[in-house]
């Protein structure tokens, strides 16, 4: 049975609407209108024990919604949740000793006092037993390098070294599953490199399950293999990245780096492909060739050119995952 | 029960523990904290003082003695309320409308515990000695005797008296999951403890009704001092004070606890 | 600071200002369960001290010159007179320097101080219009209340509350720059309402102090928020009294704005160190 279940779950807000202007304020003090807004709508997966996904989805698509509702903050509509057997909302107490979260934007330690004062909080709200908290801590220590920043009031701390410590403070009582909302926004490429590391590592070897948002997809490439993208509340795929590549139409390309000059429109006419092709010569060395992915494949375009001109290099530009996720936001598929 | 009565107290020290810590950083704010208290004792012990400069005049028969009284001991149970439910204040704007209930949400514990818990105002206590040099005060005036017994059943009429304003604010501060507002319903019941300072039978029946009944403030310091006035008239509503102090934060407590399962985290 | 002339500020003022006194007028519009509130609060209060003064009236026909009549009258008309005068400068004065929004204002070619004077006015517009009716039709209705001693005390009751807006906003003003000192000033703000709340005469005449604290309090601006207004409205300043008293607000309102301004300067160089 697979740790999380989402079935046909729904979250709708009632927003309340504020008219303009002074007649309208004085309109919204004796009745108001409200809009329903579906931020979670009918969505269904199911995730396996230690796997590692990725939520992807611009802002405002119900990424936040989903997690909150996953972690037992929020209420859902309809639809059932369940995770490792219990029901978050419902479970509350026994629920939140099983999850770790980290919100990028929120720290969940106590803004004035020192780090190490909050992870001893914590140990003993979670009840984690004394040695079991000791060797948990040092081994993150080491890993994040949290030393020095032990004795530091939270306040104090940079963004970065501020989510090292509210990663650790998220899994001393040693989670199964860990929930992660934008945990690098804002921080530098070495603290988003660190963090990567980190996360990767408790996956493999603690089998800690990891469902994370973000807005930066080279992270999913780099540590998801799976892929989740919401937009208008709905689930747009589910599946792994190479399936994204095929399952989308894209534009790709190689570039040539030929020995000696060459004859353009003489290589134009000799070069026949099916399907939609495109030559174009960027110096007097290098040749491009621009093709979509759903006839060619790469190893024939080469082989066609190599027959023809003498090749010195050769560079095969992969579609990027932003292409694609940008392709999904505005709705076109194929 | 007892074991998680336990791990409830020992958590209690380690928040106070810590945030008493950071309080003696910000020292003078503390300072200015004990001048406020202080100030705000004053100003109803000079408002009561040029009430009375006449020789002689009574409020509906109390003396100026016994309005002291009631006054000096409505300090303890305020004040106690004041250093350990300051942050009900804070509910509907930092918790509710900023979204960090979020952060008490993800916590195996009662909400309602962290959210006390995250903030005291100790200093407060302070006050209380203003209470204690009034209530000495009228006593002496007054001729009353103090026994043991008296001493301590003025202690668990404070306690209660406590956790009638803390039933009544929980509730009230819970309002805020329906409708999240920065001010809320704070102000004016705020505003109704000074109902609560003077004899409840200068009130007419209507709002002796509600500061009986519906918002008990009659019984966190006029009840109360009636007793240690020898006021036999009221001894039924004296009998009553712990059972409507134990009413109160259970109400408080339920309201609060449907309030949660309202919450929207801001955001989406 | 500006240097320019005082009839061209004042009409620059009116056009620039207007502007912070719609924006100040819907905010508070904007939240409707606080309105409601704030009308609750003012009975709550009104009828606290009605009841009090009843008790206090029920053996003796007059105390200190006044008879319950006129007392109910003063109390009820002292709250009704602060729901038009009350703003909350002090306490945005106080977030903006918190936000460092503060440093932002230096830089704008507008008076500091006048603007936040719009902002009290707009606050006390909107109270007009929409808050203060309500507490009038409520109070008159639950609680026996004098209508004013005259035609002409009326006149000179309101321009005396129109006065009291400026001395209120000017000691609103100083005490919420003294946040830029302060890490926490939530405790003086609360303080300074208290201290206003006495010594303005609001709980209690201040003819019913001893005669010692009266000559003290003389030389207080407070008096002149509440005390002096109110005297007006029951008829107990005739004449000379009468322009007595007008004289002396509008000597608060000259000295509490140039205390005002003359902690600017001290909060500016403090700005420009500190950086807001």
């Amino acid at each position: 049975m697979a740790l999380i279940e989402v079935e046909k779950l729904n979250k709708v807000y009632k927003n309340f609407k504020r008219k303009e202007g002074l007649k309208g304020a004085l309109v919204n003090m004796i009745y108001r209108e409200y809009d329903e807004i579906r931020a979670v709508d009918d969505i269904s997966f199911s995730i396996n024990s230690g796997e590692l996904v990725g939520y992807i989805g611009p802002n405002g698509a119900g990424k936040s919604t989903t997690i909150k509702m996953l972690t037992g903050i929020l209420i859902p509509t309809s639809g059932r949740l369940v995770v490792n057997n219990l029901i978050p909302y419902k479970q509350r107490y026994e629920y939140t000793k099983q999850i770790g979260v980290v919100f990028g934007q929120r720290t969940q330690l106590w803004w004035d006092i020192p780090v190490i004062e909050s992870f001893k909080l914590l140990r003993k709200i979670y009840q984690i037993p004394k040695d079991h908290y000791e060797s948990r801590l040092s081994k993150f220590k080491n890993l994040l390098d949290l030393k020095p920043l032990l004795n530091i009031p939270v306040r104090k701390l940079s963004l970065g070294q501020r989510m090292r410590c509210d990663l650790v403070a998220s899994l001393l009582h040693n989670p199964d599953v860990l929930f992660l909302d934008e945990p690098t926004i804002g921080l530098d490429i070495i603290g988003k490199l660190s963090i990567r590391q980190f996360l990767e590592k408790i996956n493999n070897e603690l089998g800690i399950t990891i469902i994370l948002t973000t807005h930066d997809l080279k992270e999913i490439e780099a540590l998801c293999k799976r892929l989740i993208t919401i937009d208008h509340g709905k689930i747009l795929y589910d599946g792994d990245i190479d399936g994204l590549r095929s399952c989308y139409t894209l534009n790709r390309s190689i570039t040539f780096q030929l020995i000696k000059n060459f004859d353009f429109d003489n290589l134009e006419q000799k070069l026949k492909f099916d399907g939609n092709v495109t030559l174009e010569r960027l110096d007097q060395l290098r040749l491009k060739i621009n093709f979509s992915n759903e006839s060619l494949n790469p190893a024939k375009i080469i082989e066609n050119v190599i027959k023809e001109v003498e090749v010195h290099d050769i560079a095969i530009e992969e579609p990027s995952i932003e292409e694609i996720v940008g392709r999904i936001y505005s709705g076109k598929k194929n | 029960m007892l074991r998680q009565f336990i791990i409830h107290l020992d958590l209690g020290f380690a928040y106070l523990s810590q945030f008493m810590k950071t309080r003696m950083e910000y020292k003078a704010d503390l300072i200015l904290g004990l001048v406020t208290g202080l100030l705000f004792q004053l100003i109803t012990l000079v408002f009561i003082d040029v009430l009375f400069a006449k020789q002689g005049l009574t409020i509906n028969f109390w003396t100026k003695g016994q309005i002291l009284f009631i006054y000096g001991f409505s300090i303890f149970p305020l004040n106690l309320f004041f250093a350990f439910f300051p942050n009900l204040y804070n509910v509907g704007s930092v918790y509710i409308i900023e979204g960090n209930f979020d952060r008490i949400l993800l916590r195996p514990l009662n909400s309602l515990f962290q959210v006390l818990l995250e903030k005291v105002d100790i200093e407060s206590l302070i006050g209380m000695l203003v209470g204690g040099a009034i209530v000495c005060y009228a006593s002496a005036q007054l001729n009353l005797e103090w026994t043991i017994i008296k001493v301590v059943t003025f202690a668990g009429m404070v306690i209660c008296g406590m956790f009638i304003y803390g039933g009544v604010f929980t509730a009230v501060a819970s309002f805020s999951f329906w409708w999240p507002d920065r001010v809320g319903l704070m102000a004016p019941l705020f505003n109704m403890i000074t109902f609560g300072k003077y004899p409840v039978t200068i009130y007419n029946r209507f709002l002796q009704y509600i500061l009986m009944w519906i918002i008990p403030f009659a019984f966190v310091a006029f009840f109360p001092s009636a007793y240690f006035l020898d006021n036999v008239q009221f001894r039924t509503y004296i009998a009553l004070i712990p059972v409507v102090a134990f009413c109160s934060m259970s109400a408080g407590m339920i309201i609060w606890n449907l309030g949660t399962r309202h919450y929207e985290s801001t955001g989406s | 600071m500006s240097t320019r002339r005082f009839p061209d500020s004042v009409i620059d003022g009116f056009i620039k200002y207007n502007e912070y006194m719609r924006i100040s007028f819907h905010k508070m519009l904007a939240y409707r369960v606080s309105y409601l509130i704030g009308v609750i609060t003012y009975i709550i209060h009104v009828s606290v001290y009605y009841f009090l003064y009843k008790a206090l009236y029920h053996q003796s026909h007059t105390i200190n010159g006044y008879d319950l009549q006129q007392m109910v009258t003063y109390v009820a008309i002292g709250w009704i007179s602060k729901s038009f005068y009350l703003n909350y400068i002090d306490r945005e004065l106080t977030e903006e320097v918190k936000s460092g929004h503060v440093a932002m204002d230096l830089i704008k070619p507008i008076d500091f101080q006048l603007m936040c004077f719009a902002r009290g006015l707009g606050q006390s517009l909107f109270r007009i219009v929409l808050f203060t009716p309500p507490i009038i039709i409520v109070t008159t209705c639950m609680f026996p209340i004098s209508g004013p001693a005259s035609p002409v005390h009326m006149f000179f009751f309101i321009l005396s509350t129109f006065l009291s807006v400026l001395i209120y906003s000017g000691i609103n003003y100083t005490i919420g720059l003294l946040s830029i000192f302060f890490l926490s000033i939530s405790g003086i703000l609360y303080s300074k309402n208290m201290i206003i709340e006495l010594l303005s005469g609001l709980l209690i005449p201040l003819d019913w102090f001893p005669l010692w604290f009266q000559k003290f309090s003389a030389f207080l601006p407070f008096q002149a928020i509440a005390f002096l207004p109110l005297k007006i409205y029951l008829g107990r300043l005739d004449g000379s009294g009468l322009v007595y008293a007008i004289s002396l607000q509008f000597l608060w309102v000259i000295i509490t704005m140039l205390i005002g301004r003359l902690v600017w300067k001290i909060c500016q160089r403090q700005i420009l160190i500190q950086g807001g």
